[in-house]
C-alpha cells in the first residue's frame, strides 16, 4: 500500500491506494444518501484496494455506517454508483451481492445453532451437505469455536457470538466482508482480544476488509487506510500514520488525537516547509499542508509524544516552562507545563526519561522543526476556545 | 433503520381493515334506513331507534342485562381481589394448582359448563333466572379479573407494604392505605371489564335465563333467528355502543396507570 | 396495633393474618383463597362432575329423570353418523377458519410489525375497535354482509366472480366465513407481538447471507414468530371448536356445530346423558389440544434457554 503524498494530502483521495491498471476491489462513485433534507453521505467518491483492511471512522452521524449499508446493499443511495471488482452492483439486491456484513449486534439467528448460523448462507446457495460440514468446520476452527457448533447463540458470550457472525459471513468467502462496528458491543480487553484475531483472519483469508468504527484507536490499529469522515463526506484518507501526522483539517487532528495547538500565520518558508508566527512562540519553522501563501491563519500542532525533554540537537525548536502537573499513567508520564505568555504545553515522556522534574521546576522542552504541523485554521474553532489537551486560548 | 415495506403488504391490510369495518357499518346504516326490507336505501330516519326504545322487550331485557352485569362484576371483584392477594403469599405449587383452575375457566367451551350448572339447577331444584346467570357469569368472569388482578401483583413492589409496616401500620391499614390505593386502577379496569365481558355474554345467558330472564344480547339473538325486524338493528347499535364505550373507557385506564390488563383487554377476551 | 374485626365479615379480610397463633394465621391466610375455591368448586368442577356421572347414567324414557349407573352406550352413541358428523364437521371447520384466520392474519400482523410506532398503535387499535363492540351485533353484521342479496354477492357479481347465484347463508362456509370474521383480531395481535419482537438486523443478516424474501420469511420470520402463531391458533381455534352462537345466527336452524348439537340434547331433546357424554368428548377434545400445546411449548422453551 504506498501512503499519500508526504505533505499535501488535500486533493480528492481517490484511488490514492489503488495501483494503477488493477481493478479495486471496491469502487464507489459520488455515493449520496439522504433522508429527506438530511444528508446522511453527502458524497463520497472511494476505491479500496483488494486485500487491504479499509477503516471508515468518524463520529456516530458522520455517514460511515449508511455508507457501509449501501455497499452491503440494505440502504440504497439517493444517488452515484457502487462497484465490486469493476462490476455495478449499485441496482443489485443485497441477497444477490458478492458481499457480506458482520452487523453490530451480531444478528445471529437466536433459533439456530452455531452450525446451522454459519451454514445459512451456503444453504441458500445450495451447497451439498457433505460441504457445507467441511467449510463450516473449517470456518469455526478458524475463529477459535470448534466443539460449540451445536450451541444456540444465547448460550455464548459476546466474544464467542461476534466470532460467529464473523464466520457466517467468511464462510461465504465473499468479494468484500463489511464490518460495522463489530467489538462495539464488547468490553475494552476482549476488544483487544479480537482486533488481534480479526487482523490475523484477515491475514490468512485474504479478503479485502472495510471496517466502520468511531474508535480511531481500533481502526489505526488493524488498517492498512483509513478514511474519516464527516458531516457525510470524507475529510481524509491515508494510513493512520499519514492520518495521525499529517491532518488537513482540525477536525480530523482532533479526532485522531490529543495535539498542543497553537494559533498563528504563515510569514514564510523553511527548510521544514513554512515558517509560522505563532502567539506566545514567536517565528518557527513548521511543515504543514501544502498550498497556503504567507499571511494566511494557521493552526499549528505538536503531538506531547514529539515533546520532549532538554532538547540540544539543531533543527529543534526550544522554549523554556515551568511544570505545572505532573500525571504517571505507568510506562508514561504526561506533564503539563507553562510556556511564557501563561499557554500551557502537555508532554508525553517515558516514565524513565522524568529523572528528577517536579512540579514548580523550569525546564527547557521543545520539539523537531518537522514535528510541527501547520494547517489551515479553521475560523470558528479560533474563536471558541479549545477543550483539547494542552490546547490553550490565544 | 426499517426497510420499506412491499405495497402489496399495505394494500392487503387497507382490505383486511375495510372487510372488518363493513359489517359493522352495514348495521348502522341499516338502523338509520327507511326500508323495511332493507333491501335498499329509502332515506334516512330516527324510528327504529324510537321503536326500540318503547319496546317492553327491550327495556325489560335491558334491566336483566345491567342487572346481571352489576351483581356478576361486584362478585367477581371479590373474588378476585381475595384470590389475588391469597396468590401472592401462596407457595409455588398452591399458585400453580390454582392457576389451572382460573385458566380452565376460561378454556373450557362456555356450552359445556353452563350447560352442567342448567343440569346442577335442574338437579337441585334451583330455578333459573337473573340469580342462575350470575352464578354462570361469574364462573368465568372472575378468571379474567383475577387474571387483571394477579398480574398487577405482581408486579408490585413488597416495599413499600413493608415500609408502612414498620412505621407502625396494622396489616388491615397497610392494606387499606397501600395496597389498595396501588390496586385501585386495576379493580377499576377488572370491573369494567368484567361488565362488558357479562353484559356481551350471549350462552350461559340463554341457557341459564330460562322464559322469564332474557338478557339483552339474547333478545338480539332470538330476533335475528325468528323475526327478523329494522328495530334489531338500533338494538345492536345500542348494544355496541355500550360494549365499545365501557371498553374504551378501561383500555383508558390501562394506558394511563398500571393494571395489569394489558393481556386481558388484547387477548383473554372472551367470544364464544 | 389492634386487632381488627372477624375477617368474615368483610370482603377484604387481612384482618385475619394478624392472629395470634401460626395455626390460625395460617388458616386465615387461607381464608383468602376460600371466595375463589368455593364458588369454583360449587359452581365449575361440581357441574362437571354431575355431567360426567351423567354421561355414564342412563334417562328414565317415561319420567325423563336421569339414572345413574356405568354405561358406555352413550360413548358409543357419540359414532353415530349424525354427531359423529357435526364433531368432525365442528373440528374441520375451526381448523379451516384457524387456518384461513392465520393467513389473513399473518401479513397485516407483519405490515402492523413493520410500521412506525406511531402506526402501529393506531392499527392495533383500528383491528382491535370491531372486536370490542357486541359479538352478537358482529355476527349479524356478519349475516347481513353474506346474506342472498347482501353485498358480499352484489361485490362479487360486480367482479365477475360468480356467475349465478350462490348461498352462503346457512352453510357451513358461512359459518366458517362468521368465524373468521369475528376471531381474525385474537389471531392478528398475538402474531403482531412475536413479528413485532423479531429484530429488523436479523433480516437484513439472512438478505445479506444471500437469502431472497421468501426463503427469509420461511427460514427466519416464521420459526421466530412460531410461538405466536401458535398462540394465535389455540386462541382462535379452542373457542372455534365449541362455537355456539355463530352457526345458531349463520348456520340458520340446521345443527352444524357440535355446540349446538350439546345444546340441543339438554334444551331441546332433553337427553342428559347422551347430551353430556357428547359434552365429555368435546371437552377432552379441548383439554387434549391444549395439553400438546402446552407440551410442545415448554419443551421448546428448554431448548431455547
Amino acid at each position: 500500500m504506498s501512503a499519500g503524498p508526504t505533505q499535501a494530502v488535500s486533493e480528492p483521495a481517490t484511488g490514492a491506494a489503488v495501483d494503477a491498471g488493477r481493478t479495486p476491489a471496491v469502487a464507489l462513485i459520488g455515493l449520496r444518501r439522504a433522508y429527506g433534507p438530511v444528508l446522511a453521505v453527502d458524497r463520497v467518491d472511494l476505491e479500496i484496494a483488494d486485500g487491504e483492511f479499509f477503516s471508515m471512522i468518524g463520529p456516530s452521524g458522520c455517514g460511515k455506517t449508511t455508507t457501509l449499508r449501501m455497499i452491503a446493499g440494505l440502504v440504497d443511495p439517493s444517488e452515484g454508483r457502487i462497484e465490486v471488482r469493476g462490476r455495478d452492483i449499485t441496482r443489485v439486491r443485497a441477497y444477490k451481492r458478492p458481499v457480506n456484513t458482520v452487523f453490530q449486534q451480531y444478528a445471529l439467528f437466536p433459533h439456530m445453532t452455531v452450525f446451522e448460523n454459519v451454514a445459512f448462507g451456503l444453504r441458500e446457495r445450495r451447497v451439498g451437505r457433505a460441504e457445507i460440514a467441511t467449510r463450516v468446520a473449517e470456518m469455526l476452527e478458524l475463529v477459535g469455536l470448534t466443539g460449540r457448533e451445536r450451541a444456540k447463540p444465547a448460550q455464548l458470550s459476546g466474544g464467542q457470538q461476534q466470532r460467529v457472525a464473523l464466520a457466517r459471513s467468511l464462510v461465504l468467502r465473499p468479494e468484500v466482508l463489511l464490518l460495522d462496528e463489530p467489538l462495539g458491543a464488547l468490553d475494552l480487553k476482549m476488544r483487544k482480544q479480537l482486533q488481534m484475531q480479526l487482523k490475523r483472519v484477515q491475514h490468512e483469508v485474504g479478503i479485502t476488509f472495510v471496517y466502520v468504527t468511531h474508535d480511531q484507536e481500533e481502526a489505526f490499529s488493524m488498517s492498512d487506510r483509513v478514511a474519516i469522515m464527516q458531516h457525510g463526506l470524507i475529510q481524509q484518507l491515508g494510513t493512520p500514520q499519514d492520518v495521525y501526522q499529517r491532518p488537513v483539517n482540525e477536525f480530523v487532528a482532533d479526532f485522531v488525537g490529543a495535539s498542543n495547538r497553537r494559533y498563528g500565520e504563515v510569514t514564510g518558508t523553511s527548510a521544514a516547509g513554512y515558517e509560522v508566527d505563532l502567539a506566545g512562540i514567536g517565528r518557527v519553522p513548521a511543515a504543514g499542508v501544502a498550498g497556503m501563501r504567507p499571511g494566511q491563519r494557521v493552526c499549528a500542532l505538536v503531538r506531547p509524544e514529539s515533546v520532549e525533554l532538554a532538547p540540544s540537537a539543531s533543527g529543534w525548536t526550544t522554549v523554556s516552562a515551568c511544570v505545572v502537573d505532573l500525571s504517571y499513567l505507568g510506562p508514561q508520564v504526561t506533564c503539563v507545563l507553562e510556556t511564557p505568555g501563561d499557554e500551557q504545553v502537555t508532554m508525553s515522556l517515558r516514565s524513565g526519561m522524568i529523572g528528577a522534574l517536579a512540579v514548580g521546576d523550569t525546564c527547557e522542552i521543545g520539539w523537531p522543526h518537522t514535528a510541527l504541523w501547520a494547517l489551515p485554521a479553521d475560523p470558528q474553532a479560533e474563536d471558541a476556545p479549545a477543550a483539547d489537551a494542552g490546547a490553550a486560548p490565544e | 433503520m426499517s426497510r420499506r415495506l412491499p405495497r402489496p403488504s399495505v394494500v392487503f391490510t387497507i382490505i383486511v381493515l375495510l372487510c372488518l369495518y363493513a359489517p359493522i357499518v352495514i348495521v348502522v346504516l341499516y338502523s338509520v334506513n327507511k326500508d323495511e326490507a332493507l333491501l335498499h336505501w329509502e332515506g334516512f330516519t330516527w324510528k327504529w331507534y324510537s321503536q326500540a326504545f318503547h319496546d317492553d322487550d327491550v327495556r325489560k331485557a335491558f334491566g336483566v342485562s345491567i342487572q346481571v352485569a352489576i351483581l356478576s362484576t361486584l362478585i367477581s371483584l371479590v373474588i378476585a381481589v381475595t384470590a389475588g392477594l391469597w396468590w401472592r403469599r401462596a407457595s409455588r405449587r398452591a399458585r400453580r394448582a390454582v392457576d389451572g383452575l382460573t385458566f380452565s375457566r376460561i378454556v373450557l367451551p362456555e356450552v359445556v359448563f353452563a350447560l352442567g350448572l342448567f343440569v346442577l339447577f335442574r338437579k337441585l331444584d334451583i330455578a333459573l333466572g337473573v340469580g342462575a346467570i350470575v352464578v354462570g357469569h361469574v364462573v368465568f368472569i372472575s378468571a379474567y379479573a383475577t387474571i387483571i388482578i394477579q398480574t398487577r401483583l405482581a408486579t408490585m413492589n413488597d416495599t413499600l407494604e413493608e415500609a408502612a409496616a414498620d412505621l407502625g401500620a396494622s396489616p388491615w391499614r397497610v392494606f387499606r392505605r397501600v395496597t389498595l390505593p396501588a390496586l385501585a386502577p386495576a379493580v377499576a379496569v377488572a370491573a369494567l371489564l368484567s361488565m362488558t365481558f357479562s353484559f356481551d355474554d350471549v350462552i350461559a345467558s340463554q341457557f341459564l335465563g330460562g322464559p322469564n330472564a332474557q338478557t339483552l344480547p339474547v333478545l338480539v339473538l332470538g330476533k335475528i333467528r325468528l323475526h327478523l325486524t329494522p328495530e334489531v338493528n338500533a338494538i345492536g347499535v345500542g348494544l355496541m355502543v355500550i360494549t365499545l364505550l365501557s371498553f374504551t373507557i378501561a383500555g383508558l385506564i390501562a394506558m394511563l396507570r398500571p393494571t395489569g390488563a394489558g393481556s386481558v383487554l388484547g387477548l383473554g377476551r372472551r367470544a364464544r | 396495633m389492634q386487632t381488627t374485626r372477624p375477617a368474615a365479615a368483610q370482603t377484604t379480610p387481612p384482618g385475619a393474618e394478624q392472629a395470634p397463633s401460626r395455626a390460625v394465621r395460617g388458616l386465615g391466610r387461607h381464608t383468602l383463597a376460600l371466595p375463589s375455591l368455593g364458588w369454583t368448586v360449587l359452581f365449575f368442577v361440581a357441574p362437571l362432575v354431575l355431567l360426567v356421572l351423567y354421561s355414564f347414567g342412563t334417562r328414565n324414557v317415561l319420567t325423563y329423570e336421569v339414572e345413574f349407573g356405568w354405561t358406555l352406550q352413550n360413548y358409543s352413541d357419540v359414532w353415530h353418523g349424525l354427531y359423529i358428523d357435526a364433531l368432525l364437521r365442528s373440528l374441520a371447520l375451526s381448523a379451516a377458519a384457524t387456518f384461513a384466520c392465520l393467513l389473513i392474519g399473518f401479513p397485516v400482523a407483519y405490515t402492523i410489525a413493520r410500521a412506525g410506532r406511531r402506526m402501529q398503535l393506531v392499527l392495533l387499535l383500528l383491528v382491535m375497535v370491531p372486536f370490542w363492540t357486541s359479538f352478537v351485533v358482529r355476527t349479524y353484521g356478519v349475516f347481513n354482509v353474506i346474506g342472498d342479496r347482501g353485498p358480499l354477492q352484489q361485490l362479487l357479481k360486480a367482479l365477475g366472480l360468480v356467475g349465478g347465484d350462490i348461498h352462503l347463508l346457512f352453510t357451513p362456509v358461512g359459518v366458517g366465513i362468521g368465524i373468521v370474521y369475528t376471531y381474525l383480531p385474537l389471531m392478528i395481535l398475538p402474531l403482531y407481538v412475536a413479528l413485532e419482537r423479531i429484530d429488523p438486523a436479523l433480516l437484513e443478516a439472512a438478505s445479506d447471507l444471500g437469502a431472497r424474501p421468501v426463503r427469509t420469511l420461511l427460514r427466519v420470520i416464521v420459526p421466530l414468530a412460531l410461538p405466536g402463531i401458535v398462540g394465535g391458533c389455540v386462541l382462535v381455534g379452542i373457542p372455534a371448536t365449541g362455537e355456539y352462537v355463530i352457526p345458531q345466527i349463520l348456520g340458520g336452524g340446521k345443527t352444524l356445530m357440535i355446540g349446538n348439537v350439546i345444546a340441543d340434547q339438554f334444551l331441546e331433546i332433553g337427553d342428559f346423558p347422551f347430551g353430556a357424554a357428547l359434552a365429555m368428548v368435546l371437552t377432552a377434545i379441548v383439554m387434549a389440544i391444549l395439553l400438546l400445546v402446552r407440551a410442545r411449548a415448554d419443551r421448546g422453551e428448554t431448548v431455547t434457554s
